[in-house]
């Protein structure tokens, strides 16, 4: 941003020599100040104004609107009629008797409005993919508010294509420039020993996304690191939420209702980091009867409950999953794997009256696992998430106006230990508020809101100085985000107007997504997406390990710029035949001042940092065939990604060259086979030159003839060396019985059936390559209600 | 087109086989040769210089072998003189040795040295430094100055980058105006005041405020008036660069310098009558 119009509630932008200008002028034309707004005052002042046109966009599209006073609006909730679920994504299309037709679909929480409607008698279809519609005739007169709800029911004459209809509909959902949204039965769908479907499986099975394997936790997005993700649940923050098994996390499929997933490229409602957002909502319990499931694996056990506390009201949904593995391991395969995790999940939803709802969510998750191989001195990682937050959605009576408001507090503590001593630890906490608002205009829709976000850091790095740094940051400040359907094009324009006080600095963040389906193509569709990010906290980590868990969360260091990235990305996707379905996306994500450890450096306090450029290229592509017998996905992503400092060029860890990924599932009469096969090209670390007594000279008065020193390794250049690639197989086949008003799953599987050997770590002291996860036969049984 | 797809399919395929087959990790770098590791300082103030030498191992565990033959050869580059370090093998605690250099030629200050290593398998590694040499600075007249009424002297250290490793003040005085000379030190390395406009340092001298320390160390009262003032000095050490962070980040050598000079003069006699001081 080079200019910001103090009087003028606008910007400017700049690229290259050509400046954009535009905005609102309240008040007399005034010279343009510097690009970052240095004092509190003035960043307050923009604050109080950004909420100022918040409040007047609502009046103006709500109110002073007197040529609307004839519409009609037309709102409603749309639930699953078995447990009351509320859906989101449903269609509701509203045809007047001369066969106009308008639309729109539900918002999260299962709210729609229409508005904007002439008087008259319509034909209503509420209608989403495996129930039944809901159709009638609604009469409207001049400016009623008239109330349509709709109960949906599971349609048992779609249950065998819903499988197929499930994946239209995903085809329909197709990834808009890194943009996708999932839902359970997705998740299901890729083959997991254990029975039990897991989001972060869905994950590394799609373009844009990787981890560094079936161990550590981490998940980095087309180049960016872990931290530079945004994980919500409910509205809520989850600093870590993948579990240190990486086939595990805190988003089990159990608790989802679905997912919004944006591998770059996000819109202008999310902020505060540099890569990517997965933002889930989660189930809110069934408002009918008690219903529930139980799974046993060799991986965990998890059980699920739900009931109506007030029966079409009040429910509540208790998730708990806990890993056994620990146990299992020694007598199923012969070998240690000294990992403990799981997660707890509980939440309460209520319908307050028909145009209104609210939820309370609690959340915690904790992983604990020993990294050493077989070293005498053990080396654990332990983390924990906890977050406690309450969503409230409202339909305004008389206004086409959504309002939903979440207020959450979060918290992540982590910890490395060397033989049972702490002697890396980082606790980050986090109070949070935003109030949003969509005003929904059939099509189109404009959202906008405010948020807010205070947290607090502590950490140490090396064990006389655990929590010895302390630091707090706030963030605040207001978006815009808008949405116009045209017939042919799709447009997403918003502004995110990002303020760190703590650090007296204001963005205004720029965000563009847009789909096209040109005329002569009408099953195909180009898409793009560009923005502006910025994010103030940074992730402390020794690059010297091949594979470091642990990351020390800080704010970016006072003297430094904000780090910021820009994202562009453009897809072109399509359906040539009825059933295939492909997508390719290019995307390029560069990042500026962001911080890294002196290469080669400890990690401690006293480490120095570097400021670092990155930039990140590549293309993504995704084939997917629907058959009624079988369905198979494939993904391929090339990408480089590369980071320069000052001094020198070299490709990060997360650097993935290639990436692969195939699935391939069947069914035959009630049994169903699934396998996949992942491959990743090796990833970069810093070999070793070798070993000597260090000599830790801190003194003129130093004793170079008697002092032993103290046993170190000698470092070679940072990431000159590549991990051989990493790939590995599963296998899963079930079968579904019905026992009552349950079924019982029972699935037998494998993971890694051809045992490869992944490298996850190498203990350089004992010289030992500790592996990711060996070959595991699994046999898991599962009872759910129906 | 589907011929196309299929063929890239396979060729990725085979591609990924054929990588993927590929499953040997090691720990270190494709190229290695034999390293060397030097770690010591020249110091300027004592007679030997000691410096350890070391070829890096392949196990954490692994000891050194007691055949290798290393030599070690100290260069003054302002001078070309080539000294050849004298190699004694020294047994550490944990089992290990280590090959400890030593020569007594004199280190000079403000020279450069480069110090070359040459193991047995031809492996070298050479570290260079350079001896901090005296530095100027000025001195004003002892006032008796600031409005405090107590005599106080600036020392300004002019284009000094950083801080000396230590700065004193040493008051030589005679106890009763006769006797020996007696030290009196008193640091004052962090009262230097780092200023800008110079890139240097300042030191205020308290001289009034350190007689009270000196008369205290003789275990005199503040009234006496008998104990002589001699002369004050600063007596400064200044270490190399290398001595500074960043350090090397790979651990493997440190070789670095230092050295410390004396600065002395007198007061005078007002002065020295107005502060308390007797006359000899």
């Amino acid at each position: 941003m080079k200019g910001f119009h103090q009087r003028s509630l606008g910007f400017s932008y700049r690229f290259g020599k050509v400046c954009i200008r535009f905005g609102i002028r309240l008040f007399p034309r005034a010279p343009i100040t510097s690009p970052r707004l240095t004092s509190s005052k003035s960043i307050q002042s923009l604050l109080v104004r950004c909420v100022a046109i918040l409040v007047l966009s609502i009046v103006h599209f709500t109110v002073i609107q007197p040529a609307d006073a004839q519409f009609a609006t037309v709102r409603g909730l749309i639930v699953d009629a078995s447990d009351e679920q509320p859906i989101h994504g449903a269609n509701v299309a509203l045809r007047s008797e001369d066969g106009q037709l308008t639309g729109t679909s539900s918002q999260a929480g299962g709210l729609y409005v229409l508005s904007r409607i002439m008087p008259g008698t319509y034909s209503i279809t509420i209608s989403f993919v495996g129930y039944i519609s809901h159709v009638d005739t609604i009469t409207v007169d001049f400016a009623q508010q008239l109330t349509v709800n709709a109960s949906l029911e599971f349609d048992e004459a779609q249950m065998g294509d819903v499988v197929v209809e499930s994946e239209r509909r995903e085809t329909q959902q197709r990834s808009i420039a890194g943009f996708v949204t999932i839902r359970p039965n997705d998740l299901e769908r890729v083959p997991q020993p254990g029975l039990s479907a897991d989001l972060v499986s869905y994950l590394n099975a799609s373009p844009g996304f990787q981890t560094a394997g079936d161990r550590g936790g981490q998940i980095f997005v087309r180049g960016g690191t872990p931290i530079q993700n945004l994980f919500l649940l409910d509205g809520m923050r989850v600093y870590q939420p993948v579990h240190i098994v990486g086939l595990y996390s805190a988003f089990p499929s159990e608790i989802i209702s679905y997912s919004d997933i944006y591998a770059g490229g996000y819109g202008a409602r999310y902020g505060g980091r540099l890569a990517g957002v997965i933002d889930v909502t989660t189930r809110n319990g069934n408002k009918k009867r008690p219903a529930g499931s139980v799974t046993v694996a060799p991986f965990l056990g998890a059980a699920r409950v739900e009931f109506p506390l007030v029966k079409d009201k009040v429910s509540v949904v208790a998730s708990g999953r806990e890993s056994l593995i620990r146990d299992v391991a020694p007598n199923l395969i012969d070998e240690s794997l000294p990992f403990r995790f799981g997660d707890r999940f509980v939440k309460m939803h209520a319908f307050l009256n028909q145009t209104s709802h609210m939820s309370v969510t609690a959340l915690k998750t904790f992983d604990e696992g020993d990294l050493a191989g077989n070293s005498q001195i053990s080396r654990n990682i332990r983390w924990s998430n906890e977050a406690y937050g309450g969503r409230f959605h409202y339909l305004a009576p008389t206004l086409p106006v959504l309002a939903q408001i979440t207020i959450s507090i979060s918290r992540f503590d982590i910890e490395r230990l060397v033989d049972q001593e702490v002697v890396q630890n980082s606790k980050s906490s986090g109070f949070e508020g935003q109030f949003n608002f969509a005003y929904l205009l059939g099509d189109s829709e404009i959202h906008f809101g405010i948020f807010g976000h205070s947290s607090r850091f502590s950490y140490g790095l090396t064990t006389s100085t655990l929590d010895d740094r302390e630091e707090f940051i706030t963030q605040g400040g207001a978006f815009i985000d808008g949405i116009a359907r045209m017939k042919r094009l799709e447009l997403n324009p918003g502004f995110r107007f990002h303020s760190f006080p703590s650090r007296g600095q204001l963005f205004m963040e720029p965000r563009l997504r847009m789909r096209y389906r040109p005329a002569s193509m009408p099953d195909y569709s180009f898409s793009a997406a560009w923005g502006i990010f910025h994010q103030q906290i940074v992730a402390l980590s020794d690059d010297r390990t091949v594979s470091d868990v642990f990351s020390a969360w800080s704010p970016s260091p006072q003297q430094r710029p904000v780090p910021r990235s820009a994202h562009y990305i453009a897809g072109f996707g399509g359906k040539p035949l009825p059933w295939f379905d492909f997508s390719v996306e290019g995307f390029m994500l560069q990042a500026k001042h962001l911080i890294i450890p002196q290469l080669g450096e400890p990690l401690t306090l006293s480490t120095q940092f570097i400021p670092v450029r990155s930039d990140s290229k590549g293309i993504d592509f995704k084939a997917v065939v629907s058959r009624s017998r079988y369905f198979a996905t494939s993904t391929y992503s090339v990408s480089r990604v590369e980071y320069t400092s000052a001094t020198q060029t070299f490709n990060p860890p997360q650097d993935r060259r290639h990436q692969f990924y195939f699935s391939l599932g069947s069914s035959f009469r009630d049994f169903k086979f699934a396998f996949q096969w992942q491959y990743g090209s090796g990833l970069p670390y810093t070999p070793i030159r070798g070993f000597i007594n260090q000599i830790e000279v801190t003194e003129r008065s130093y004793d170079f003839v008697d002092d032993d020193g103290s046993r170190a390794i000698v470092y070679a250049e940072s990431f000159s060396e590549r991990q051989p690639a990493f790939h590995r197989m599963d296998v899963t086949a079930e079968k579904a019985f019905r026992l009552w008003q349950s079924e019982l799953t029972v699935q037998l599987g494998a993971l890694n059936i051809y045992n490869r050997s992944n490298i996850f770590d190498y203990d350089y002291f004992s010289l030992t390559r500790i592996n990711q996860l060996p070959f595991i036969p699994s046999l898991g049984i599962r009872l759910r209600t129906l | 087109m589907r011929e196309i797809a299929v063929r890239a399919t396979l060729i990725c395929v085979i591609g990924f086989i054929i990588t993927g087959c590929e499953n040997s990790f090691t720990p270190f770098a494709e190229k290695r040769v034999e390293i060397l590791s030097i770690n010591g300082f020249l110091d300027a103030d004592v007679d030997t210089q000691f410096v350890r030498v070391a070829i890096i191992r392949n196990e954490i565990e692994q000891v050194a072998s007691l055949n290798d033959s290393l030599s070690v050869e100290l260069r003054d580059l302002n001078t070309a003189a080539v000294t050849a370090m004298t190699d004694s093998l020294v047994s550490l605690g944990d089992g290990e040795r280590a090959h400890l250099f030593f020569t007594d030629i004199p280190i000079l200050g403000d020279r450069d040295y480069r110090i070359t290593a040459t193991g047995p398998g031809g492996g070298t590694s050479a570290q260079q430094t350079t001896v901090p040499g005296r530095i100027a600075f000025a001195r004003n007249t002892a006032t008796n100055g600031q409005g405090t009424g107590q005599y106080v002297q600036t020392l300004t250290f002019a284009n000094l980058p950083l801080r000396p490793e230590s700065v004193d003040v040493v008051y030589t005085v005679l106890r009763n105006g006769t006797g020996d000379a007696i030290r009196v030190v008193i640091p004052y390395r962090d009262l230097m005041v780092q200023v800008p406009t110079i890139s240097g340092y300042q030191l205020t001298v308290r001289l009034e405020q350190d007689r009270i320390t000196v008369l205290s160390v003789l275990g005199l009262p503040i009234e006496n008036g008998t104990t002589v003032l001699q002369n004050v000095s600063l007596e400064y050490a200044l270490l190399s660069d290398e001595w500074r962070i960043p350090r090397n980040p790979n651990r493997l050598d440190f070789f670095a310098s230092a050295a410390s000079y004396v600065e002395e003069w007198t007061l005078p006699e007002s002065v020295l009558d107005d502060m308390g001081y007797a006359t000899p």
